[in-house]
């Protein structure tokens, strides 16, 4: 066993949790945070519990992970779009615009928005939907080169990129 | 027990070594293609992302910021038979990195190539004088044009920019001469106008000239009709008017060849009478 040869105590995950911490301020992933803060909680248990050094090692590597997930799952979320900048012409997707030209099976119709989306104000579209008319406000559902796939805006919906 | 305490280490090793590469962050104006087992699982969006590291792989990292692509220079014929130099600045943007690594193997070198085969059809169609003064119609058919080839790609063509069209240097040459030609007849025009303006004017001078001198000429003999009616009547006769009127003019332009500063010689004749009388004929009775 490793404690014939060196005693693990409290004091020694303390500092590992906190050695963890730092390291992640020089590397660039974002994952030895969560193992430091295992490793404080685990220095805790062990102070007040005696437990085996392997449930030691089983409680720091669940609690790693339990964390990653947990901050994925509900941190994260929590983190919105500050900007729209650089996340390139998906942005336009979602957006609302108005029919200036209606488009038909054979013509693209053309869709003009308020302000400039992805470096224009008017875009060619084509639609699935043969009843959409000049005047009409459309959701863009989709982007094909220098076109536009719209739709008539369905009430609580979300559009879904289509991957 | 070592071999727990081997066992133990290896299972750290690997958990941590699985959390550290499943971890994966984005940075913002990317995205990455994740494969699973080489096909395609997802696009990671910017931000933080968990991946399963054994089975998946960042396949390929895509900027979505805008990409300035260069066209090169080409040269291309009008439809009036002109080569001229054209090259542009087109500006992209993928839209969906996943389209656009598995639709083209090379995206840039595919739209390069798009963009010089577009312009020169379309500067084909055109004038060259259209071709060089319509460059946002040329730019609307660039986009039209491509629009449909690069849709596969997942990619926008935001702008095309054409930065120059330039004539070849003959044709430059012979536009030059020409311009200076058109310049040059200009020239020789105004040149001619202006003389003959000023010819005009002259004549114009000439005519007011002579007319006021005629209208001198008539004052002065009515001027001397007067002397000559006044003298008459101090006179009383018919002849001696004439004589007193020449004979003082004669005097006066003695006088006058004696003021004037050449060499001379005056010969004075003695007898003035007979010589008005000479000059007049021999009307006079004095």
């Amino acid at each position: 066993m490793i404690e014939t040869i060196f005693m693990v105590e409290p004091w020694h995950w303390l500092v590992l949790g906190f050695l963890l911490m730092l390291v992640e301020m020089f590397i660039p992933t974002f994952a030895c945070l969560w193992f430091g803060g295992a490793a404080v909680i685990v220095a805790a248990v062990s102070w007040l519990l005696p437990i085996a050094l392997l449930w030691q090692v089983l409680i720091w590597l669940t609690l790693s992970v339990i964390f990653m997930f947990a901050w994925v799952k509900y941190i994260k979320p929590l983190s919105v779009d500050r900007t729209k900048a650089g996340l390139g012409g998906s942005v336009i997707i979602g957006e609302t615009g108005m029919i200036v030209i209606k488009p038909q099976s054979d013509t693209l119709g053309r869709v003009r928005f308020s302000v400039p989306i992805v470096g224009a104000d008017e875009w060619l579209c084509r639609s699935y939907d043969e009843n959409i008319e000049v005047g009409d406000r459309v959701v863009v559902t989709d982007i094909i080169g220098n076109e536009l796939v719209v739709a008539r805006p369905k009430r609580m919906t979300v559009p879904i990129v289509s991957r | 027990m070592s071999s727990i305490n081997i066992v133990m280490l290896v299972l750290i090793a690997l958990i941590v070594f699985t959390v550290l590469k499943g971890v994966r962050i984005v940075p913002q104006g990317y995205k990455w293609i994740v494969q699973r087992l080489g096909k395609y699982s997802q696009t990671l969006e910017p931000g933080l992302n968990l991946i399963i590291p054994f089975v998946d792989t960042v396949a390929y990292k895509v900027t979505t910021k805008d990409i300035v692509l260069d066209i090169p220079s080409q040269e291309v014929i009008t439809r009036d038979n002109v080569v001229i130099v054209a090259n542009a600045v087109a500006y992209i943007n993928i839209v969906r990195p996943d389209k656009a690594v598995y639709g083209i193997e090379d995206y840039a070198y595919g739209i390069r190539n798009l963009v010089q085969t577009s312009l020169r059809s379309i500067i084909g169609e055109m004038d060259l004088d259209s071709a060089l003064s319509s460059r946002d119609e040329i730019k609307a058919k660039l986009k039209l044009a491509i629009s449909e080839d690069i849709s596969d790609w997942g990619i926008t063509l935001k702008t095309v920019e054409i930065q120059d069209i330039n004539p070849s240097a003959t044709m430059q040459a012979s536009m030059e001469e020409q311009a200076a030609a058109e310049r040059l007849r200009r020239a020789t025009v105004t040149r001619a106008d202006g003389q003959k303006q000023a010819a005009i004017l002259q004549a114009d001078g000439r005519l007011e000239a002579s007319r006021r001198d005629a209208e001198a000429q008539v004052v002065l003999a009515k001027g001397s009709e007067e002397s000559i009616r006044l003298i008459t009547a101090a006179m009383g006769t018919e002849e001696m008017p004439i004589v007193y009127l020449l004979g003082e003019q004669y005097i006066k332009a003695i006088r006058q060849l004696a003021e004037s500063d050449n060499a001379k010689m005056v010969v004075l004749p003695a007898d003035i009478l007979s010589t008005i009388k000479g000059m007049v004929g021999d009307k006079l009775k004095v």
